[in-house]
């Protein structure tokens, strides 16, 4: 019989500002190297549960809590943060917030350090650490350098080092891509043959199939479903989307926006697309309406580096949704960039309704919705950042305001700070500053990164009522749900390079998967 | 290459400063600049090397024009270009110390040195912190620049210290995670020892340091300027 590593009884918290309920008298047992999956909406208490776990709440969060957490039978709440540090090991969403040196190693060294342990004996766990996890090739680096994933993979093994029986995930893949999650995936099978005990709260759920013994679900503060794996892994499509959990077996998906009706005869009238601003005397008005914007023979490179983009020709016509999709290092990033007028380009050009824009004068006809729409947002509330603009003249309409608060279901948030608004919320404030100012081109990088099911769908639905406006969308996603939701088409980038482009249909629909694989 | 203990290499940027403002005379400053180019050969920091010395040069050089065409103008740019160069031979040698120091180094020579935790901690996550507000603040400039927005300092701050609250509550709830809080003594990965070359570097400098309080090195030769 294997003893209970994790005893959580009767919990009830909420945090210490708000009056809500985060958790509702929760009780939940996990054996000793078992992998417990928790799952549920954005807000449904999932994170509340790994901090009750690992410590953070009480000793790090402050709120109204009643009932008794114990971890290896003794008290999280009357136990030392610094003790709890080598009983439970914590790994979180964000890669870039996690660390504190500059160096790899020493950070995989920081929590042996902090408890004092002998010089002589944390070598020997760095090196144990390195050789488990199979991670000698990232000793000794900076971790600046690192991508997300790696970073990632680093955090693990800092909370390795303690040799910690218990492992919680708090999002563990939410900014991490395909290839990163599935070396994450790997390692997180070592720690679960190494017989440790795992517990992860997680949005993107496919990567876990192999990896779970069970799913608890969560709504609103209480656990809603208990299932051992292969019940879980044998719900129903519809029962899955009903209890708002991403996709679990991504074969069953299949590519459904090229059937949406979101191209309609109103989006191809070239004198709605004609945005304002490019209206000067002397550009003739677009006769070629159709491709709307062409990129022809672009190149581009860092300083003291060769081209990260070479000759990338392509055209794209208005209430197309293209999915840019590669490896890391591939391109992607620097294209949108480029394409925005964040980048100089080396050669080339970009014409947008016949019309070619210098760098400067595509940041406003082109736009990028960034992973983190936090940074884009630089007043007090939502109805200021849509009317935000460079100058008076420029200033959208109050009537458009309204008409694109009212499309993004913002109306109810206008005099929200933009800080204090959900990441969702956010992003489609994001969305309507591009709207308020008559942006044609918009690229989303990584938009559903950290989304719920719900949330995902939401931001499929903004994109398709974009291309029903006859903007031409651009995304960058590592998310194989929305690329087949959202997207009509497939740009594949490797070394800088266009290596495929084709219509995102049944047909192809091996090619992506085997992108994603 | 010579790795010299972190501990040294702070004496030594202390005891630059005393030769420097004990002695301002420009032959010291010279004895000293070249030990330091000795050094940093040393220690193969051969960028650091040719870039301190080509400024060192254009600044003497920049000095030399301006006493050809004495008037208040020219006076005016000697005496800033002066100010400068007087911390050249500080900045000379920091710019080596930098490049071969870890943080892990730096730390662990505070630690040896018996500076409490309070002081050390806060100390390594400020160093770590450039490089994030560096990047937050490149993400701040695209967004402003996509919108067309000039910079300002609302439009800039106000985001960039949300963002970094944000970012330092999340790395302290995994410090916490990490048994920052424990009451044990902190120890290091590295392991601190002083070596001979360590002992011989400090020694030229107090040498050195002995030399410009008597009164620095006699002029042999009197430049116009200085």
């Amino acid at each position: 019989m294997r003893r209970p590593m994790v005893k959580v009884t009767a919990a009830t918290f909420h945090y210490g500002e708000t009056h809500e309920q985060c958790l509702r008298n929760v009780s939940l047992h996990i054996k000793e190297g078992e992998c417990v999956l928790l799952c549920g909406e954005s807000g449904c208490g999932k994170t509340t549960i790994t901090r009750l776990v690992n410590g953070l709440i009480p000793h790090f969060y402050e709120g109204e809590f009643s009932g008794r957490v114990t971890v290896a039978d003794r008290e999280v709440a009357t136990t030392m943060p610094d003790a709890l540090a080598s009983m439970v090991g914590s790994v979180f969403q964000n890669p870039r917030s996690q660390f504190f040196n500059l160096d790899t190693t020493g950070e995989i060294a920081f929590g042996c350090e902090n408890l004092g342990l002998p010089p002589a004996d944390i070598r020997k766990r760095v090196q144990e650490t390195a050789d488990a996890l199979a991670i000698e090739r990232l000793l000794d680096r900076d971790i600046f350098a690192l991508s997300g994933g790696e970073k990632q993979l680093i955090a693990l093994a800092s909370a390795y080092a303690l040799s910690p029986d218990l492992f919680v995930f708090d999002e563990p893949s939410s900014n991490l891509d395909w290839t990163a999650v599935g070396k994450l995936a790997k390692l997180m099978l070592r720690l679960k043959q190494a017989g440790k005990t795992l517990l992860i709260a997680e949005h993107r759920l496919y990567w876990l199939s192999e990896l779970i013994d069970r799913v608890v679900y969560l709504k609103a503060g209480r656990i809603e479903g208990d299932w051992q794996a292969e019940e879980f892994l044998a719900l129903s499509e519809s029962k899955r989307m009903g209890l708002g959990l991403r996709v679990v077996n991504p074969d069953a998906l299949r590519p459904s926006a090229l059937s949406t009706k979101a191209l309609t005869t109103k989006a191809l009238r070239p004198d709605a697309l004609c945005p304002a601003t490019l209206s000067s005397p002397s550009a003739k008005p677009p006769q070629e309406t159709r491709p709307c914007l062409r990129v022809f023979g672009l190149s581009a490179h860092y300083r003291r580096g060769k081209p990260v983009l070479q000759d990338i020709s392509f055209e794209a016509s208005f209430g197309e949704a293209v999915a840019l999709l590669g490896g890391n290092g591939a391109g992607k990033t620097t294209l949108a960039r480029t394409l925005c007028g964040l980048h100089r380009k080396s050669s080339g050009e970009i014409t947008l309704n016949g019309t070619r824009l210098s760098t400067k004068a595509r940041a406003g006809p082109f736009y990028l919705v960034m992973q983190e729409s936090g940074y884009q947002l630089f007043t007090d509330s939502v109805e200021n950042e849509l009317l935000l603009s460079k100058n008076k003249r420029s200033r959208p309409p109050c009537e458009n305001v309204e008409a694109i608060l009212k499309s993004l279901s913002l109306t109810d948030l206008r005099d929200r700070h933009p800080m204090s608004l959900s990441g969702g919320q956010r992003q489609r404030t994001a969305i309507g500053t591009a709207m308020a100012h008559d942006a044609q081109v918009l690229i989303f990088d990584e938009p559903t990164s950290g989304l719920d099911y719900g949330n995902m769908r939401r931001v499929v639905a903004v994109i398709e009522r974009l291309r029903a406006e006859g903007k031409t969308i651009f995304i960058i996603t590592h998310d194989y749900e929305l690329l087949l939701a959202a997207c009509t088409r497939a740009l594949i980038l490797e070394d800088g390079s266009i290596t495929s482009d084709f219509p995102l249909t049944e047909a192809n629909r091996d090619k992506i998967k085997e992108m994603f694989s | 290459m010579v790795r010299f203990d972190p501990r040294v290499k702070l004496l030594v940027l202390v005891l630059i400063n005393v030769v420097i403002f004990v002695s301002p005379d420009l032959q010291t400053e010279w004895l000293c600049m070249g030990i330091i180019a000795v050094l940093l050969m040393l220690m193969g920091c051969w960028r650091q090397l040719w870039y301190g010395l080509l400024i060192y040069a254009g600044m003497m050089g920049a000095l030399y024009l301006c006493a050809l065409a004495d008037n208040f103008f020219t006076a005016f740019i000697s005496m800033t270009i002066i100010c400068f160069r007087k911390i050249m031979p500080t900045v000379f040698f920091a710019s080596g110390l930098m490049a071969t120091t870890t943080v892990g180094d730096l730390v662990s020579a505070m630690q040896k040195l018996h500076i409490p935790k309070v002081i050390i901690i806060p100390f390594t996550v400020t160093l770590r912190f450039f490089p994030t507000a560096k990047e937050e603040f490149a993400a701040i400039r695209d967004a402003a620049r996509l919108r067309g927005l000039r910079f300002s300092m609302e439009r800039t701050l106000v985001p960039m210290m949300l963002r970094c609250a944000n970012i330092a509550e999340e790395l302290s709830a995994a410090s916490v995670t990490r048994g920052i809080e424990s009451a044990n003594k902190r120890t290091s990965l590295r392991e601190l020892r002083l070596g001979l070359p360590d002992f011989g570097l400090a020694a030229v400098f107090f040498a050195l340091s002995v030399l410009a309080v008597m009164g620095g090195v006699p002029a042999l030769y009197a430049p116009p300027y200085g």
